[in-house]
């Protein structure tokens, strides 16, 4: 299968979905109109139509009866088919002639009032809703079968006339096509943008799985690029840690860790602060402050006492990692446990002093006896003693 | 599997089908029945060919008298009432109106002034009036209500029948159309025509030969 084929499918499948929808979504607007009506039908009955005399006897007009078992009737099968087959084909054409019915009953009941006429053409607006054109062909075949027929065989139920008057018949349904050519031109207009916003979804659905896939192996890849940086920050042979703007601890590798006798936990936030020397704690968290404040690199040097009591001197530096528009948003940083770096430095420096002082009393003990040799006499030397 | 699956949808959508159509059948047959029922006229009346002389009801000398005779209760008759009116209107005063209302011996006024006769009241140019016992209805041989006659200046019968299609129909209907023309030109095309309402009196008393 082509990929323009799939898409066809797709879109296909789209536009079948969404009318599959409107149609169960209509069912059940109807559902309710259809009890309503009923329920109307009845109380116009009673309204209009009460009770049929004869003289001064009574009894309940038919016109009552007609509304509750004829309306119930008419009713009832398209709402068992909404209850049980909502969306299928026959349970909207049911609906549509339902309606048609439903308008011949109330302009019965109505004493065939002009206005009451104006529920055919609601109900055939209504029927739009369907946005299926043979729903209106059918309502619209049962007001023209009616008023074809009684034209023909029935005139009198009609216009109160004996003699068959086609024409007057032809009219009347003329104003019904009249309304479902626009209700037609309606549907027909709303099934294309119907079908353009399918393709559309179609396409964004395409468009979706592509950027799916690729966030899928992009995600795939920054795992593996994460799972490397981490498995490189463990085994790293100097702390590393990393911090949010305020300067609070994310992050902090293994051997920051271990450098600073703290767990993970205890050193994340400002817990590695915990770990300073008492004497270098203060100068050195308020130096890490103003750097963060001013969103400065940072360089430190200062003192931690490990859980053992053993003093190690550290090595700390801070980069403020930023954003395009230079925005601080956080600090990356190593720690370095210079302890014996320090050691050697300072044996170095009392070597070299040792060294030094050796020269001085070398170059003493040369000028000395050099004074002495020049000495001829006992107090030219006791002098130089002196000296 | 799906054969037994395939073979139980095409069950159910034959069944469905027969139900649509029984269902047809049935709101059809329904339908049917309430248009026989309201297109079913009275019994006709037989009005007398001249004006009877013992009637209490006052007839026009120089214009045609149009007589209705109206049951207080009937709910079809508000649609002969509309008509009236209309008739009236388009008739521009050829035709003097009187409503005759049904007072049947042991009812009271508030039995017989009921909604419709406030309805008459308010046609203009009309005489609205009690028919104590039915003697009105009577003597002019009426039997169902919205029945009317219309004798010419002369006292002839002019006119008998109902002015709607059906009972409690209103619309274009062959009895105002009668007499529209009558009122026109004093010729009626047709004389008489069918009424849709309520008996006037009780099946058991039915005074009508």
């Amino acid at each position: 299968m082509s990929y323009s084929d799939m898409l066809a499918l797709r879109k296909e499948e789209y536009f079948t979905a969404q009318l599959r929808s409107i149609y169960w979504h209509t069912d059940f607007l109807f559902a309710p109109l259809l009890v309503l009506q009923w329920f109307a039908a009845i109380a116009t009955a009673i309204w209009i139509s009460p009770r049929a005399w004869a003289g001064t006897t009574s009894e309940i007009h038919p016109h009552f009866w007609a509304a509750v078992f004829l309306g119930g009737a008419i009713c009832l099968f398209p709402l068992v088919l909404i209850w049980k087959w909502p969306g299928n084909s026959l349970t909207r054409h049911s609906v549509a002639i339902a309606q048609m019915f439903t308008s011949g009953l109330l302009i019965h009941l109505s004493g065939g009032r002009i206005e009451t006429h104006f529920h055919i053409f609601g109900s055939l607006a209504f029927l739009a809703f369907y946005r299926d054109w043979r729903v209106l062909v059918s309502g619209s075949v049962v007001v023209g079968l009616d008023h074809v027929l009684r034209s023909l065989f029935w005139p009198e139920s009609l216009f109160g006339i004996q003699a068959p008057d086609l024409g007057r018949g032809l009219e009347h349904v003329g104003w019904v096509v009249f309304e479902d050519i626009f209700l037609f031109i309606s549907i027909r207009q709303s099934l294309r943008e119907m079908d353009k916003v399918a393709a559309h979804e179609a396409d964004l659905k395409d468009l979706n799985t592509a950027i799916e896939s690729k966030v899928v192996l992009r995600t795939a890849e920054l795992s593996a690029s994460e799972e490397k940086f981490r498995q490189l920050s463990s085994a790293a042979p100097i702390g590393i840690f990393q911090t949010d703007s305020s300067g609070q601890c994310l992050y902090v590798n293994r051997c920051l860790t271990e450098i600073l006798g703290l767990s993970t936990l205890q050193a994340l936030g400002d817990g590695w602060t915990q770990a300073i020397f008492s004497d270098d704690r203060k100068n050195a968290y308020q130096e890490w402050l103003v750097a963060i404040q001013s969103g400065h690199d940072f360089e430190h040097e200062y003192r931690v006492t490990t859980p053992s009591q053993e003093l190690r001197t550290m090595h700390m530096r801070a980069k403020a990692m930023r954003t395009p528009i230079d925005q601080v948003i956080g600090y990356v940083g190593t720690m370095e446990d210079i302890t014996k770096r320090k050691l050697v430095e300072a044996e170095i420096s009392q070597a070299r002093d040792a060294a030094l002082e050796s020269a001085r009393l070398i170059r003493f003990a040369s000028r000395f006896k050099l004074r002495l040799t020049s000495c001829a006499t006992t107090s030219g030397l006791f002098s130089v003693v002196q000296s | 599997m799906s054969f037994i699956a395939s073979k139980k949808a095409k069950k159910r959508s034959r069944g469905l089908a027969v139900a649509f159509i029984l269902w047809l059948l049935l709101i059809s047959a329904g339908m049917a029945a309430l248009s026989i029922y309201s297109t079913t006229p009275g019994r006709e009346g037989r009005p007398p060919h001249r004006w009877p002389s013992s009637s209490s009801l006052q007839r026009a000398s120089e214009a045609s008298t149009l007589v209705m005779f109206v049951h207080p209760k009937c709910p079809c008759s508000r649609s002969s009432l509309s008509e009236l009116a209309i008739l009236l209107a388009h008739s521009s005063g050829r035709l003097h109106a009187q409503i005759i209302f049904l007072k049947p011996s042991g009812k009271n006024d508030s039995w017989t002034h009921s909604d419709l006769w406030r309805a008459a009241e308010e046609l203009p140019g009309t005489l609205v009036i009690d028919d104590i016992s039915g003697q009105e209805a009577d003597l002019f041989r009426a039997a169902v209500s919205g029945e009317i006659v219309v004798y010419d200046a002369e006292g002839n019968l002019s006119f008998y029948g109902g002015i709607t299609s059906a009972r409690g129909h209103v619309g274009d209907n062959a009895g105002c159309e009668a007499l529209e023309a009558y009122a026109r030109g004093g010729v009626t095309k047709l004389d008489h025509t069918a009424v849709f309402g309520c008996p006037l009196f009780n099946q058991a008393v039915f005074r009508i030969p």
